[in-house]
């Protein structure tokens, strides 16, 4: 299964990455615990998905690597990992931008500095100028906008690619009948949902689904439920209805019999034109092997 | 191992052709002299007997004696697979439960492999004495067939009864009576059209004409055939293979009615 795995430090065993990537150690967004980002050097964040299973192991060569997770780098908004940052301390005051990114518990925000536009943080941020330079102040109202904005871009994108929706995360999911082309808005719009409140604390993403005026997971339970009821009621009533229409077990006697009745049309026939015919092996006598003449 | 190539691949699918319609499956018996199938029809009335000797392959191999038991419904698909200007190439291990049989173009160029299941056949084989036959017929085995195919439209039994003045095959039923009659060729110009009559005593007796057509199926194989009879023993009609061995019939003759 996919989960956001946020990249461990022991993995990288302290070194630098080659390929122009470094490792920033920053709190996760959702759950505020300090994990691994990778910088390229463009300035691009990204962030590390896990794909793991249990027993599974790479084979490298002659070695054996204990750990078969299957690591993916995707790109990932800055906006998300400044969010807790903006709500500790740019709260009550206009905080200018440079100083944003203090952070005397994770030196490495100021890295993320660089990767971050005044006018990105614009659209999270109530501004005013001060002394020439500019000052922000966190605005949740703001910020819901913004992740609201992020949602439906999500959701579009879901229903244009054909992503297929997770089961476990869709209320009315019916396998098999699903097409890309008939997925339900609001399934795209909940995974969606699903997906950017990973990225934010719960009493946000609460407010977002507020917002977009999705069902609370409790309520989804019990719609799920219901669902699942009438899908179990579906099926008893189904295996009731199903059931073999003719009895092959006991035909494999049968069939041994019937096999010189069902020889070719030929083969009955010649066997009527033996009649009155003398068994050749009144003829010819049976040949054992040491009486081979 | 065994392997056996026969640059006539034709061969094998006319000898196929003549036996497939009398038996439903067979035994191959492959050895180092040659192989040799020898199976009964479904009803025991007739047997049929092939040799193929090694030295008519264009390469024979069998490293120990096998028998392969094929299902020839089965192996007539597969010869229908091959053209008739193709090269057959048997193959099997020592052990088989498959034969592979290679085709390959003229020249080179296209080669098929069919693998075939075999069976586990339980068949016995019968002994046949060495018979000095009361007559012995060589005719053209295209002239036995038309006889054959000619007098079975009238009955279902064909008399062959064989005297000094010659040969004749004689028919009867609903709709009336039919006979053919051969002398012996006097002046012999070419030896595969001449009816030959070696004969000690003459001898009649009576078989199944639907038999009889089925044997007349090898005719392709040669142009000659050679009947065989005695009285109160089985005919034996003979097609020889050139350069490799013949197939044999083997067929008992029909009760007479007043022994009943």
């Amino acid at each position: 299964m996919l989960s956001n795995h946020f990249l461990a430090a022991s993995l990288l065993g302290g070194r630098e990455l080659d390929l122009g990537l470094r490792y920033i150690t920053i709190p996760d967004p959702k759950y505020e615990q300090p994990q691994l980002y990778i910088l390229q050097d463009g300035g691009r964040i990204l962030e590390a998905l896990a794909f793991s299973e249990p027993y599974r192991s790479w084979f490298i060569g002659e070695a054996v690597l204990s750990d078969g997770r299957v690591l993916f780098l995707t790109p990932l908004d800055p906006l998300f990992l400044i969010i807790p940052l903006l709500q500790k301390f740019a709260d009550r005051n206009f905080i200018p931008f440079e100083d944003l990114f203090f952070s005397e518990a994770y030196p490495d925000y100021q890295k993320v500095y660089h990767s971050v536009s005044p006018a990105q943080v614009k659209t999270i941020c109530n501004h005013k100028e001060i002394n020439g330079s500019l000052a922000f102040k966190y605005s949740e109202e703001k910020v819901l906008i913004w992740l609201k904005l992020k949602t439906t871009t999500l959701q579009n994108f879901i229903m244009t690619s054909g992503v297929r929706i997770p089961l476990h995360k869709t209320a009315n999911y019916k396998a098999s009948s699903i097409s890309t082309a008939s997925i339900d808005k609001e399934q795209c719009l909940r995974h969606a949902f699903n997906i950017v409140s990973d990225y934010v604390k719960d009493y946000l993403s609460e407010k977002l689904r507020e917002i977009l005026n999705l069902p609370s997971k409790k309520e989804l339970k019990e719609q799920c439920d219901t669902n699942e009821e009438e899908v179990e009621g579906g099926r008893a009533l189904k295996k009731t209805k199903v059931e073999p229409l003719e009895d092959y077990s006991g035909a494999i006697g049968d069939v041994k019999d019937s096999k010189p009745a069902a020889a070719t049309v030929k083969q009955t026939q010649l066997a009527k034109a033996a009649k009155g015919t003398k068994s050749i092996m009144s003829f010819f006598s049976k040949k054992t092997n040491a009486g081979k003449d | 191992m065994f392997e056996a190539r026969l640059v006539q691949g034709a061969l094998l699918k006319k000898i196929l052709e003549a036996i497939k319609d009398l038996l439903t499956e067979a035994s191959w018996d492959c050895a180092q002299g040659g192989i040799q199938l020898q199976a009964m029809d479904n009803s025991h009335v007739s047997l049929v007997s092939l040799t193929l000797r090694s030295d008519g392959f264009d390469k024979y191999r069998c490293d120990r004696n096998l028998t392969m038991g094929m299902n020839l419904a089965s192996m007539t698909k597969i010869m229908k697979c091959c053209g008739n200007d193709e090269i057959i190439t048997m193959k099997a291990q020592d052990e088989p439960d498959t034969v592979t049989f290679m085709f390959e173009s003229k020249n080179g160029d296209k080669i098929s492999e069919y693998e075939m299941k075999l069976m586990n056949l339980d068949q016995d084989h019968l002994g046949i004495p060495e018979t000095d036959y009361a007559c012995v017929i060589k005719m053209p085995s295209g002239e036995f067939a038309r006889i054959c195919r000619d007098l079975s439209q009238f009955g279902e039994s064909m008399v062959i009864a064989c005297s000094k003045n010659g040969i004749k095959f004689s028919t009867s039923g609903d709709i009336g009576t039919g006979n053919v009659k051969l002398a012996q060729t006097s002046s012999v110009d070419k030896e595969e059209e001449a009816v030959i009559i070696e004969m000690q005593e003459p001898v009649t007796l009576t078989f199944a004409c639907k038999y009889l057509n089925n044997f007349a199926k090898a005719t392709p194989l040669s142009p000659v055939v050679s009947l065989s009879l005695s009285p109160d023993v089985p005919l034996v009609v003979e097609y020889k293979i050139e350069d490799i061995g013949y197939v044999r019939y083997y067929l008992a003759p029909k009760i007479e009615d007043d022994d009943s």
